[in-house]
């Protein structure tokens, strides 16, 4: 068995046990369905949506993809803003750290009824959670362009905006990838709770509604279907930096100092990367 | 502060009459590390300068870049990308690209220091070649005495605290050089006095206290 048909097949296996396991456990311990469906219950309640189920995801997909794009637009420029410039950086950093440190959850409902229950509030929200870490990320990246390459730059006659473009974005490509697969992710988190609180379609509204009728089969088939949708989205951002950005995978080869980075540490606790990063553009 | 990476405490920077900096085709450098910028093939990091300089490289830009890396012996990696190069194949890149925009003078910072030593004397011989054949005004630091010798007109020693020069060396040494010319006698003289230039003055000190 090559490396490969190991790599598709070992973790197969393991999924078709885990869901095998649980289904016989529900049958050997007659779990009721209404407390722990079986895969099986699950199925069936998927059926019993029937083409809902699909309509209802593609609503979601639709919110989750917009916020996300939203939150690029926001987030990458707001990074490459905090990041070159000392006095943006201490003026408005605080701000953005503290509306991200706003529960979401908290503010979910309010801004339902500040901005209506159409898409509106929903993009907000799923962008509110979503641009900070691809904000911080690309940050990160624009801090941790090496010095030689910026020398090079400025011996070369590079104004800023030309340093940017040309040195600062490219390097910060592989790190912002990093906060991107984070922000994709996030993003269906925003666009669950956004219809949790106002929305009469999309899975995060089939989630409660299902729920309050004790349909749980139901209730559980979205969240897979929902899982299923984060997979993807992960896979799709990975996609997009292998073909399109494929020499930032391997950027520690090239002829620059490989790059501390950290994306787990960079996930959990943003705030203190970026004191870091900042201690060191001073 | 000769690149514009540093401003003066006071005075100015002249070169040919001019105090300001118009990029690689005032003063170019060659750093320690090749400094490829690892998301252009080799071609595009040797244009690099002109793209910075005037937004965007023409055909004439690109044949003379073909011709640079013709020269520094790299023609037929001109579509690689830089990590697919050795070392030795990435500084002689970066030399195609200090080259570009023809500059009056070249800055060298230990451009061979990262090298193994059987490129390094590779490279060594074809810096001579690259001077020979442009005749460029070019300034190399170095912290090897054989490589001052061999490849410099005149060899500058400074002195590490304060950073002053302390001796100006005339090298005559007739040209072609090659490595066989470190067994000259003046070779040898000239390597000795500066030598001597750098530990002399500080045994001394340290016999005085």
């Amino acid at each position: 068995m090559t490396t490969t048909q190991r790599r598709i097949f070992l973790p197969l296996i393991t999924f078709v046990l885990f869901v095998a396991l649980w289904q016989i456990l529900s049958w050997g311990l007659r779990v009721p369905v209404y407390l722990m469906p079986s895969p099986i219950d699950i199925f069936n309640g998927g059926m019993r949506l029937g083409p809902a189920l699909f309509t209802n995801t593609g609503e979601t997909l639709i919110t989750i993809l917009i916020g996300f794009a939203l939150s690029c637009a926001i987030g990458i420029p707001l990074g490459v803003l905090v990041s070159v410039n000392r006095i943006t950086s201490e003026a408005i950093y605080p701000l953005i750290v503290f509306l991200n440190a706003i529960p979401i959850v908290a503010i979910a409902p309010i801004l339902v009824v500040i901005f209506g229950t159409d898409m509106v509030a929903r993009l907000i929200i799923v962008t509110l959670i979503a641009f900070f870490p691809i904000m911080v990320a690309t940050a990160s990246g624009i801090l941790d362009t090496p010095d030689e390459m910026l020398d090079l730059a400025r011996v070369a006659g590079a104004s800023p905006l030309t340093e940017i473009l040309t040195v600062r974005l490219p390097h910060a490509i592989a790190l912002i990838f990093g906060g991107l697969r984070i922000g994709v992710t996030v993003a269906v988190v925003g666009a669950v709770v956004a219809e949790f609180v106002n929305a009469n379609k999309g899975l995060g509204f089939l989630v409660t509604s299902s729920t309050a009728q004790f349909a749980i089969p139901t209730a559980m088939a979205c969240v897979v279907m929902l899982a299923l949708i984060s997979v993807v989205l992960y896979e799709g951002v990975n996609f997009v930096h292998r073909t399109f950005f494929g020499w930032s995978l391997r950027q520690e080869a090239g002829a620059t100092k490989p790059p501390q980075r950290n994306t787990g540490r960079l996930a959990g606790r943003p705030f203190f990367v970026w004191r870091a990063a900042v201690r060191r553009l001073r | 502060m000769l690149a514009g990476l540093q401003k003066p405490t006071t005075g100015d920077v002249w070169i040919g009459g001019d105090k300001n900096r118009r990029g690689f085709s005032e003063v170019a450098i060659v750093f320690q590390r090749a400094t490829l910028l690892p998301w252009l093939t080799i071609l595009k990091n040797v244009l690099y300068p002109v793209r910075v300089l005037n937004g965007r490289a023409d055909a004439q830009d690109k044949a003379r870049a073909l011709e640079l890396l013709e020269m520094v012996g790299l023609a037929d990696m001109a579509e690689r990308m830089p990590h697919e190069l050795s070392g030795g194949m990435q500084q002689r890149a970066a030399i195609a690209r200090s080259l570009i925009l023809d500059p009056k003078i070249l800055l060298m910072d230990e451009p061979f220091g990262a090298l193994d030593a059987l490129t390094r004397e590779d490279l060594q011989l074809d810096l001579l070649d690259i001077h020979a054949r442009t005749r460029k005004t070019i300034l190399l630091v170095t912290h090897s005495i054989n490589e001052a010798v061999l490849l410099s007109d005149r060899v500058a020693v400074m002195s590490a605290r304060p950073g002053r020069m302390q001796d100006l060396i005339e090298i005559d040494i007739p040209k072609p050089r090659s490595h066989e010319s470190a067994a000259l006698p003046a070779f040898i003289d000239y390597s000795k006095r500066i030598r001597d230039d750098i530990f002399g003055p500080r045994a001394h000190r340290i016999s005085a206290s």
